[in-house]
């Protein structure tokens, strides 16, 4: 079965010489020229959030003086990167966002597509609309919103789990959010309800692009559901798979903040205290800007090295690879 | 935490400004008395005497939540309609929604996003917002006004000796390293001393019929065992609330969960956040035994079911409804102003002795509220400063919390006495209330009550401390007789800075001491180490903590504060 071929785009002009490669993009601009106006919008949002903020990451070596402005202020070196790494909370504190990371990153990371593919099996499309509509509404709901119903949900005494535990005739006063033990479950399963049927719209999206006439073939070759699951469905996406699984390992050094923030207790803090609820904290409320933005560095920096490592094995190993 | 204390705040705010005086001043236009709206001829041209340009004002408050609180039109309700033919100014208020007010404040002056004016919280110098108002003051972020306050009616009384409190004076307003110059200024000052005292009264409440079930007289609840002791014939009396549930004895502020330091007032000893003297040298509460006597009472509570279990971490609108439901026989603190109390009878816990074994209630002396800045990029601040000071005046006053003569209220003997349908109004619909821009207590518009409450002596000048009193002596009847059954004893003024203020004066080690005692931080150890389950646990999460302290340079800041309090002792609020 040649399953890759027609599912890969070919890089633009790789066959021809560089010359020719800006007359090809003008000609394929004027083609497709809605299509790229298209993309001017998108562009300009990175541009403005998310590459011309980088020029405030100067920050870092700087003590920021407001009447300075960025460039203004004087330079201070790598004091706060010292600082920073000299500091006893350092280790607890990316050990932390390591483990919230990982638990989002990867352990989070099949649902959607398992999700996707039960999706897909589903042959009443009203059905399918629906269930998928359901899955994906929590995402709009905001973090404020869904820890709030989390506390009402697991109160001591008047929550609802623990109403429950009590009709079966267990003791009611388990206070959830103040135990250690339960911090991670429930970081796990909010954030997995919150985002999985979003997230497995991309897959949906890229099983609906496999050629039908593969699953044709493979059923005349004998596939039951499960061999064509496995020998054409995921082939098909593997390139999705594995480009959202580099992307998403560089957030493995980040836990998210409002989540985090909003769930942490007193009795969860030795967990919850990340370096992004520390970045916030100390930087934001704390007004020490060039502190907050040395941190924010750090994470951007390792979570980039990690993306390239990842690509590069992928690359080596996979075949599939963002660049 | 933060949202709750914003809460508390807030709702702290509307009280205290509930008493908003307003300064009436010798040299002030007559006119006051008479109708706020008139006009007086000038030899010149046809504008009023209290004509200062035609102006717009751009404002933006770092007040939490003050969207609720402002008119819809912030330009044509009927108190900005009479202030811009009195005046010739308008002013209107940006405001973020939803957000910590510290968190937008440093944002804004980072960023240079300041309009006109700004105002924020600042009842003292130990609020969280100082350093950052005070960081850009130094670097020139804000106009140097004390030159424009020196020709006004009512802010030239802050340069009378006597007049401002010590902290106010030497710690916000005329700090000696500005020579002079004054950037910050400070709001709600009483004229005299005393003169903005209204019967307010804080800590514990119990309900009223479960006291007199239990035979109990409130006020001799003064150690530790003895609440205990309350709590627990509370807990056997079996008392029910009012969807029939059993009560908590004791249940969480009524503002959301917190860690109530007055409930174990007999172990509080880091009085001045967290820091206090013991035997000559300065030591934080977590390095005492106090801070295990605190844990180990709060523990016993849990254990045995006596406290709310989320007693530490409600949110606010539980905290209400439990309160509402009647569902605590003590709530943990609250104050005798709120609504809840017109329709339950709770009567006033304690206080506690103090760590010392005194029974003291210790004060902020004479202290402002909020404060305003002008930024250093307005144009022609004298005139945003007159008018402010017009605000200030009796005549200003009368404006923003009265409304229009004959419309909202009458001047009968001089005194202004609120037509019986603004009552209703502020009973009934809050919005409409809002929208007649008058301030009404803080039950109506709060905008210019930030910028114009200060010189506050409202007796004096209105005839009663709160609006509404002159037609309706009992609307506040509930709160004065909860005041007179228990009202505070041995009151000691105190000035001076609170330890946590001082830490922006070591840059070194600030960026790693800050987050580990500011107020939140430590309540989160000690409320994690009443939750490990034991005192063992609890140990082991303090002496982690007294680490962490010591690992980030308490020991630098500890000689710094004392060598502070050796120079001046009245700078540090230690007591």
């Amino acid at each position: 079965m040649d399953k890759n071929t027609n599912l890969r785009t070919m890089p633009l002009g790789e066959n021809k010489k560089n010359k020719s490669k800006g007359r090809e993009l003008l000609i394929n601009i004027k083609r497709h020229f809605p299509l790229y106006i298209m993309l001017l919008p998108c562009i300009a949002s990175f541009i403005v959030f998310s590459y011309l903020p980088m020029v405030g990451l100067v920050l870092a070596f700087k003590e920021y003086k407001f009447n300075m402005g960025i460039l203004g202020s004087p330079w201070v070196g790598l004091r706060y990167f010292k600082n920073f790494f000299l500091s006893y909370d350092a280790y607890r504190l990316v050990i932390n966002t390591v483990v919230i990371g990982t638990i989002k990153t990867i352990f989070e990371f099949p649902f959607p597509i398992i999700l996707a593919l039960m999706l897909n099996e589903v042959r009443n499309e009203r059905f399918k609309k629906l269930t998928q509509t359901i899955s994906y509404l929590p995402n709009f709901i905001s973090w404020v919103i869904i820890v709030t119903m989390l506390q009402r949900i697991l109160a001591p005494d008047t929550g609802l789990l623990n109403q429950f535990k009590a009709l079966l005739g267990g003791d009611p006063g388990t206070f959830y959010m103040m135990e250690e033990k339960y911090f991670y479950p429930i970081i796990f399963l909010s954030d997995l309800w919150k985002n999985m049927g979003w997230s497995s719209i991309i897959y949906l999206a890229a099983i609906s692009g496999i050629d039908p006439t593969l699953y044709e073939a493979a059923r005349i070759d004998g596939a039951n559901k499960w061999r064509e699951i496995w020998n054409v469905t995921l082939p098909g996406i593997r390139t999705t798979i594995g480009v959202l699984f580099i992307m998403g390992v560089g957030g493995i050094i980040s836990s998210g903040y409002d989540q985090i923030y909003l769930l942490r207790t007193p009795g969860n803090m030795s967990l919850a205290d990340t370096l992004d609820v520390y970045v916030v904290r100390v930087g934001l409320s704390g007004g020490q800007y060039g502190y907050g933005t040395a941190i924010g560095m750090i994470q951007g920096i390792v979570g980039l090295i990690l993306v390239i490592i990842c690509n590069k094995l992928s690359r080596k190993y996979t075949e599939v690879s963002i660049w | 935490m933060k949202r709750k204390l914003a809460l508390l705040l807030a709702v702290a705010l509307i009280i205290t400004v509930m008493f908003a005086g307003c300064g009436g001043d010798k040299n002030e236009n007559s006119s006051g008395d008479t109708s706020s709206g008139q006009k007086s001829e000038s030899s010149s041209s046809d504008k009023p005497d209290t004509w200062i340009a035609d102006r717009h004002i751009v404002g933006r408050a770092f007040i939490d939540d003050l969207g609720v609180s402002l008119p819809e039109d912030q330009l044509n309700n009927p108190v900005a309609k009479k202030l811009k033919e009195l005046t010739g100014m308008s002013i209107e208020w940006q405001y973020t929604a939803g957000t910590s007010d510290l968190d937008v404040l440093t944002t804004a002056i980072a960023a240079g996003d300041l309009p006109d004016l700004i105002v924020y919280y600042l009842n003292d110098s130990s609020r969280p917002e100082f350093p950052v108002v005070l960081k850009a003051a130094r670097e020139g972020m804000f106009t140097d006004v004390a030159p424009l306050l020196k020709n006004t009616k009512i802010y030239s009384k802050y340069f009378e000796e006597g007049y401002l409190p010590s902290d106010t004076r030497d710690n916000v307003m005329f700090r000696p390293e500005f020579n002079g110059a004054c950037y910050i200024v400070h709001m709600r000052i009483p004229r005299e001393p005393g003169s903005n005292d209204y019967p307010m009264i804080g800590g514990m409440w119990i309900q009223k019929s479960i006291a007199d079930a239990l035979g109990v007289d409130p006020r001799t609840i003064k150690t530790q065992d003895q609440l205990y002791d309350l709590l627990k014939k509370i807990k056997a009396g079996g008392f029910k609330d009012a969807n029939g549930n059993e009560v908590y004895p004791l249940g969480p502020r009524i503002w959301g969960g917190s860690f109530n330091a007055h409930v174990v007032n007999n172990y509080n000893f880091g009085v001045s956040t967290g820091f206090n003297l013991l035997d000559g040298k300065v030591v934080h509460e977590a390095e005492t035994d106090y801070v295990f006597k605190q844990i180990e009472f709060y523990q016993k509570l849990l254990a045995e079911g006596l406290i709310h279990p989320e007693y530490f971490t409600i949110d606010p609108t539980r905290a209400e409804e439990l309160s509402l439901n009647n569902s605590a026989a003590i709530i943990g603190d609250a104050h005798n102003y709120l609504e809840i109390f017109r329709n339950t009878e709770y009567l006033n816990v304690g206080p506690l002795y103090d760590y010392k074994g005194e029974n003291k209630t210790y004060r902020k002396g004479k202290s402002g509220y909020a404060a305003w800045s002008i930024p250093s990029t307005t144009k022609n601040p004298e005139e945003i400063v007159k008018f402010l000071d017009f605000l200030a005046t009796k005549e200003g006053k009368m404006l923003w919390m009265y409304g229009i003569e004959g419309e909202h209220y009458d001047m009968v003997d001089g005194k202004p006495v609120v037509r019986q349908e603004m009552l209703d109004l502020m009973e009934s619909d809050r919005k409409a209330a809002n929208n007649t821009g008058i301030f009404m207590d803080g039950n109506g518009a709060c905008w210019l009550n930030f910028i114009g409450g200060t010189d506050v002596d409202n007796i004096s000048d209105f005839g009663e401390l709160s609006y509404g009193e002159n037609r309706n002596p009992d609307q506040y009847a509930f709160a004065n007789k909860m005041y007179e059954y228990n009202p505070p004893k041995n009151i000691v003024y105190y000035e001076g800075f609170s330890s946590f203020g001082f830490l922006q004066e070591l840059p070194d080690i600030e960026p790693q001491l800050k987050p580990l005692i500011d107020e939140q931080a430590y309540t989160e150890v000690r409320v994690k180490a009443i939750f490990s389950g034991s005192m063992d646990e609890a140990r082991k999460i303090i002496e982690s903590y007294r680490k962490q302290l010591k690992n980030a340079g308490i020991d630098e800041f500890k000689e710094f504060l004392l060598k502070k309090y050796q120079e001046n002792p009245n700078q540090i609020d230690f007591h």
